[in-house]
């Protein structure tokens, strides 16, 4: 193996900006301005904002008045720290970020080059099509072969607190839906869920998964806990409205992130091992603001797009 | 266009196991462990790579395998993102805190050393419990940690207990039970999801024939 010469190495860096151009412009089309947020954070707000993001993951600075500072690991809540200070109620806006994140690993310092929009202001079902078909759009522009897993956060929520458990053995339950540990599940049921009223439900979560009426058959003449018909019910303008026969329910799905609250939506591509887009709708008063602006989004991880793209 | 179904298997007894359960559902006819051979493709076109158990879940992880059969203990162990779909009931054994006597536990303020091979099972068993401790992490003979003085206790797996019998080890505790899992690769799972449920429910079931023999 030979290392790139010089001209291979521009010719590189051109093809790369080629295929992020192109994002750029599908996006813009749409309507949506581009917006480059702050690399340094105010570590004590940036936890707060985003509690599930691992703190021993955030690379921190200190600055010389002692005031510690993350390089941060996410773009959505940086995007939403500098704009809701601003915010006036009432509006909305379509922006688009083309972005590094930092994560601190076993391997050291990681820098990860993350594309993404943010639709602000707008808590309505046609944006949350709009934005699910613009990610189609794009996978569909480099005729790549994806699925797209698609859930809504408020479901599991519904059926976490139809529940009695305490936050500890919820903790659990998270990790065991997480890792769709069938056995484990089955285990959790036994040991803590015995007298639970939706106890077919939980014990089948892992089966519904496939295409909304599958589901629905599934589903039928099944107890449902408060909350989760409604949240399924929903799922199905998806089902009629996304214009793809790539996409799966999967009413297991939970996200890494907990600020979600409706619908919510994972990409993958064949040739990358790990989820390559994460997307969906969530309310700023989630993440520790006062005004509660809904938004809905997602985030593509670039250098491997660009890689799959460029094969 | 999704390629064939790739399985990682461990090498081992437990590999042997998981051959022989797969041919009880008609699948890896021509898989076996006694030849220097590594991978394998059956008559349904499932590819079988024989790689060391502690690489059966990278090699799922980076989707070179969609599917890996690995005993619970290393996946506790290396704490990843895949799924788990299925328990498949053979393999069966067990994490226990061993050490030469039962009163070993009962000391004073003073650090409890632990040999171990599983770091992770040990720091999270010994989280709830408030001692301090100091996890030295080995690569095998574990028994002889505490002969030796190098710890005052050891977690380890243990089968039939006739290693620590013999060494003059008792077991504390057991921690918990271990066996082997179906893994897979979240992506994998996406692309391949009729083909993969179907095989680990097969082998699910080969499990409650195989008991009822």
């Amino acid at each position: 193996m030979t290392n790139l010469s010089l001209q291979e190495t521009l010719n590189y860096y051109q093809s790369t900006y080629q295929i992020v151009k192109k994002l750029e412009n599908a996006v813009i089309q749409k309507g949506f301005q581009l917006i480059a947020p702050s690399f340094l954070e105010n570590y004590n707000r940036f936890s707060g904002t985003n509690r599930k993001i691992n703190q021993t993951q955030m690379v921190k600075l200190i600055d010389s008045e002692g005031n510690i500072k993350v390089l941060r690991p996410d773009v959505t809540t940086a995007i939403i720290n500098r704009l809701m200070p601003k915010w006036d109620n009432g509006r909305s806006s379509k922006v688009f970020y083309n972005e590094t994140v930092f994560l601190n690993t076993k391997q050291g310092i990681e820098e990860q080059k993350q594309f993404g929009v943010e639709y602000l202001g707008d808590a309505d079902d046609a944006v949350d099509i709009e934005v699910i078909n613009l990610v189609i759009e794009l996978f569909n522009t480099y005729t790549l072969d994806y699925q797209i897993e698609v859930s809504d956060a408020s479901l599991l929520k519904a059926l976490f607190d139809s529940t009695c458990l305490d936050d500890a053995q919820l903790e659990t339950l998270k990790s065991i839906i997480y890792h769709k540990n069938t056995f484990a599940l089955k285990q959790f049921i036994e040991q803590y869920l015995q007298a639970y009223p939706y106890k077919p439900f939980i014990s089948a979560l892992f089966e519904f998964q496939g295409s909304y009426e599958k589901i629905r058959a599934q589903l039928n003449n099944l107890s449902l806990p408060k909350g989760v018909k409604e949240c399924f019910d929903h799922l199905k303008i998806y089902s009629d409205k996304v214009q793809s026969n790539k996409i799966t329910f999967d009413l297991s799905m939970l996200s890494e992130l907990d600020y979600y609250h409706g619908v919510i939506f994972k990409g993958y591509l064949q040739n990358i091992p790990y989820t390559v887009l994460n997307g969906g709708r969530y309310n700023t008063a989630s993440m520790g603001y006062k005004k509660n602006i809904s938004a809905m989004g997602f985030s593509l991880l670039l250098d491997v797009f660009t890689k799959e793209v460029l094969k | 266009m999704n390629t064939p179904l790739t399985i990682a298997l461990p090498t081992g007894r437990l590999g042997e196991q998981a051959i022989e359960r797969l041919q009880m559902i008609g699948l890896a006819k021509n898989v076996s462990t006694k030849t220097r051979k590594l991978t394998f493709t059956d008559d349904a076109n499932i590819k079988y790579i024989m790689v060391k158990p502690i690489d059966v879940i990278t090699y799922v992880e980076k989707k070179v395998a969609d599917v890996g059969i690995i005993g619970s203990d290393v996946i506790l162990e290396q704490q990843s993102h895949v799924y788990e779909i299925a328990d498949l009931g053979f393999g069966q054994c067990k994490f226990s805190l061993a050490g030469l006597n039962q009163d070993i536990l009962k000391q004073n303020d003073a650090v409890l050393t632990v040999a171990t091979k599983y770091p992770m099972v040990t720091k999270a068993y010994f989280k709830k419990r408030g001692l301090k401790l100091e996890i030295i992490k080995i690569n095998g003979s574990v028994e002889l940690a505490p002969l030796l003085g190098l710890s005052d206790v050891i977690v380890d797996i243990v089968e039939t207990g006739k290693t620590l019998k013999a060494n003059g080890l008792i077991i504390i505790e057991d921690i918990l039970d271990v066996s082997a899992k179906a893994i897979v690769n979240r992506v994998s799972y996406r692309f391949k999801y009729d083909v993969i449920t179907d095989i680990t429910k097969r082998l699910e079931n080969s499990m409650v024939v195989k008991s009822n023999d």
